[in-house]
């Protein structure tokens, strides 16, 4: 049976891998576009987040070709997104006009939960059919961002960007063909080989930049991305962390993942910034900001989606960081009302304050930083 | 043996400001005029009045800044390109090295850039919209019928705090007709306008910024004295307005030129001035058709050919416009079909 979704980013590829593990397909989405915004500010409210317009609009414009039979990936715990149940969101929306819009739900937040909604949405799955199904998946995950971080990386240490651009595309590829485990641990091989063969530059980089924010970057247009792969492109190393993969591996494995990489550590390192309650979202994008901070990187750029209550809520925590590690943080919120030439002089501006505060630390002399944007 | 000169431009929404300065820093000429949306026609009106400031001095270099720094650097030729918040600050700790806070108010934009030790170490734009900026004080002149330069003179004058709306130009304007029928004196309502200008400004672009003195106020809603007082009394902080406040990107432009060919000395690459003056520089724009996004691209044409490109999200015309070689021209033309 096929099944559509929305894109995510790269991130659709994981779940097509799980759905084929369990002898079904999923539809390519389409590609996100202006329209597709439009689209979902006009079904949705104009304060959504923006990543929840892009989300909404690209299966309204699935449904409006025809499409009715649809699977997401949702959490189903207390979050503070407000489209984390993102089934039962798009129920919401679209089936009183739909009424054969099918939103199968996949997801939990154990693996009792994620066996209980597979059986739902296929009956008659096996303990054994779904544990295979999520390591698939769980793969997948790991290797998209694997590939994506270390490809940015190499954006800014490479002589020639096109071979960093084409190796990102084609082990994109091969991930979504590839569907047993043996196969992708050999990708998995094949990537640090390639990647091991790109030739460097003479000068290496010298300011580092950490990037963290939440998935909602994965599903933007391109466009603050894009301009950050350019910066990278000329000679800023740019490392960028993100949460998604370790959330998605934690409920469906019941073992958070070990040590730096788990929930648990996270939270415990940013504990002295947020509160006790703080949600997934925020508590990762605030642990890897401190990590950045640790590893001594000259900067941080947190990009995240206007009306991303979780992302919102985590500026006055990273002023704070900012202050306590000595480290300039410049905001970038992404949103339909996008300003290009305001991004591009922004980033232009804060990689200079980067370069006069390494050079002047280099000379002696201190400087207080705090929060850009 | 002549010192060289060196020549910075900013070209903003509003207004393009040139200024020239000598081998140690000083300047020797400034202009600030208002482009009425045509950036072109406004550069090389500075050029030619430049020209004769600059007869018989080598140029060193030339540097482009502003929100249309790119198109300015295409056509002219400049050495170095750069953001407006880097130039600002560049002007304003060469006047005053202990300075600690930049507030500045352009025609559509504004900023607030933190410096500590002689290095910018923190700065914001406004991000929402262009109330609170110079052209919001346009628009409200032009409703109350006086010219903007008078508004600074007007607003000492004033006795009497009215509270008008400032986050939004709108509900400003509906606030001043309001005020102006229930028959508050003009300077009043005046001052209003400039409080409430402050006022957004602090709670968007200065907000969670630790603001230290010294002070410098820039740009050039700064020459409003009313506004300047409107800092000071919502700051509680002494308030600087330097001598060349309304061209200070351009000086900071000009600074940079100076360092970057210090650091690495070389020919300045700015076209003549005959050359830039006689030029067919035109911009033009197309659909980019190669995604779903339809984004809008400007071309920057000399004598009919492109010569750079400038928009779109994906970052594939994202290049510098410089002069192309005639292969890649050709194929740009191509996708751009």
């Amino acid at each position: 049976m096929q099944f559509f979704t929305f894109s995510w980013g790269n991130n659709y590829i994981a779940i097509r891998g799980l759905l084929r593990a369990l002898g079904h397909e999923l539809a390519t989405p389409g590609e996100v576009s202006l329209s597709t915004v439009q689209k979902g500010t006009q079904l949705t409210h104009p304060f959504l987040c923006y990543s929840g317009k892009i989300v909404v609009g690209q299966v309204a414009e699935q449904i409006e070709a025809g499409q009715r039979n649809f699977i997401f990936l949702s959490s189903h715990g207390a979050e503070a997104c407000r489209c984390a149940d993102t089934a039962g969101f798009m129920e919401m929306l679209f089936r009183e006009k739909y009424p054969d819009f099918r939103a199968n739900r996949l997801g939990g937040n154990h693996s009792a939960e994620t066996l209980a909604t597979m059986r739902q949405a296929f009956p008659g799955v096996s303990r054994r059919q779904h544990d295979a199904a999520y390591f698939i998946f769980g793969m997948k995950l790991e290797l998209l961002y694997w590939i994506g971080r270390v490809c940015l990386r190499l954006r800014s240490l490479a002589e020639n960007a096109d071979e960093v651009r084409r190796l990102e595309k084609r082990m994109v590829e091969r991930v979504d063909r590839h569907n047993h485990p043996a196969s992708l641990f050999c990708l998995g091989l094949l990537f640090r080989w390639k990647a091991s063969r790109i030739r460097r530059k003479q000068e290496q980089p010298g300011i580092r930049v950490g990037i963290v924010g939440g998935e909602h970057i994965l599903s933007e247009l391109d466009a603050i991305m894009a301009k950050i792969k350019d910066l990278a492109e000329k000679g800023v190393y740019i490392e960028w962390r993100s949460g998604f993969r370790m959330l998605a591996r934690s409920a469906a494995y019941d073992n958070p993942l070990p040590g730096k990489e788990g929930l648990a550590y996270m939270k415990a390192l940013s504990r002295p910034y947020l509160h006790a309650h703080s949600q997934s979202s925020e508590t990762i994008s605030c642990a890897h900001a401190l990590e950045f901070a640790n590893e001594g990187f000259d900067g941080i750029i947190h990009v995240y989606a206007m009306g991303c209550m979780p992302q919102t809520s985590l500026r006055p925590a990273l002023q704070k960081i900012s202050l306590d590690r000595d480290i300039p943080i410049l905001a970038l919120s992404i949103g339909d009302k996008f300003n290009e030439g305001g991004v591009e002089t922004r980033l232009d501006a804060f990689i200079d304050l980067l370069r006069q505060k390494r050079e002047q630390k280099e000379i002696g002399a201190c400087a207080q930083p705090l929060v850009a944007g | 043996m002549k010192t060289p000169v060196f020549l910075g431009i900013d070209v903003g929404s509003v207004s393009c400001k040139f200024v020239l300065i000598d081998d140690r820093g000083e300047i020797i000429q400034s202009m600030y005029y208002r482009t009425h949306g045509r950036v072109i026609d406004a550069v090389k009106r500075g050029i030619q009045e430049m020209a004769a400031c600059m007869e018989g001095l080598p140029l060193g270099g030339c540097a482009t800044t502003g929100s249309a720094r790119h198109l300015a650097a295409a056509l002219v030729g400049a050495d170095v390109v750069k953001n407006e918040i880097s130039a600002h600050a560049a002007a304003a700790i060469h006047l005053r090295p202990d300075l600690r806070t930049i507030l500045e108010i352009g025609g559509e934009d504004s900023k607030i850039i933190i410096i500590r030790n002689g290095v910018p170490v923190d700065f914001a734009m406004n991000t929402m919209c262009a109330a609170g900026t110079g052209a919001f004080l346009d628009q409200l002149a032009g409703r109350l019928g006086l010219p903007v330069e008078q508004l600074g003179a007007m607003a000492m004058q004033s006795t009497q705090e009215v509270a008008i709306a400032g986050r939004c130009t709108v509900f400003a304007e509906s606030d001043l007709i309001f005020m102006q029928q229930v028959g508050y004196r003009t300077e009043d309502i005046v001052r209003g306008l400039c409080n409430s200008m402050v006022r957004n400004y602090l709670n968007d672009v200065g907000k969670g910024k630790a603001i230290h003195p010294p002070i410098f106020f820039l740009g050039g809603v700064a020459a409003n004295s009313g506004i300047r007082q409107a800092f000071e009394e919502a700051l509680e902080l002494p308030v600087e307005v330097p001598l060349h406040h309304e061209v200070m990107g351009a000086y900071g432009a000009a600074l940079i030129a100076q360092r970057e060919i210090s650091k690495s000395p070389r020919l300045s690459g700015m076209r003549s001035g005959g050359q830039i003056l006689s030029s067919d520089f035109t911009t033009d724009s197309f659909l980019c058709k190669s995604c779903a996004n339809h984004c809008e691209v400007v071309v920057f044409q000399e004598n009919r050919r492109p010569v750079g490109y400038m928009g779109g999200r994906c970052g594939r015309w994202s290049e510098r416009p410089q002069i192309r070689q005639p292969d890649a021209v050709k194929s740009c033309t191509a996708v751009a079909g």
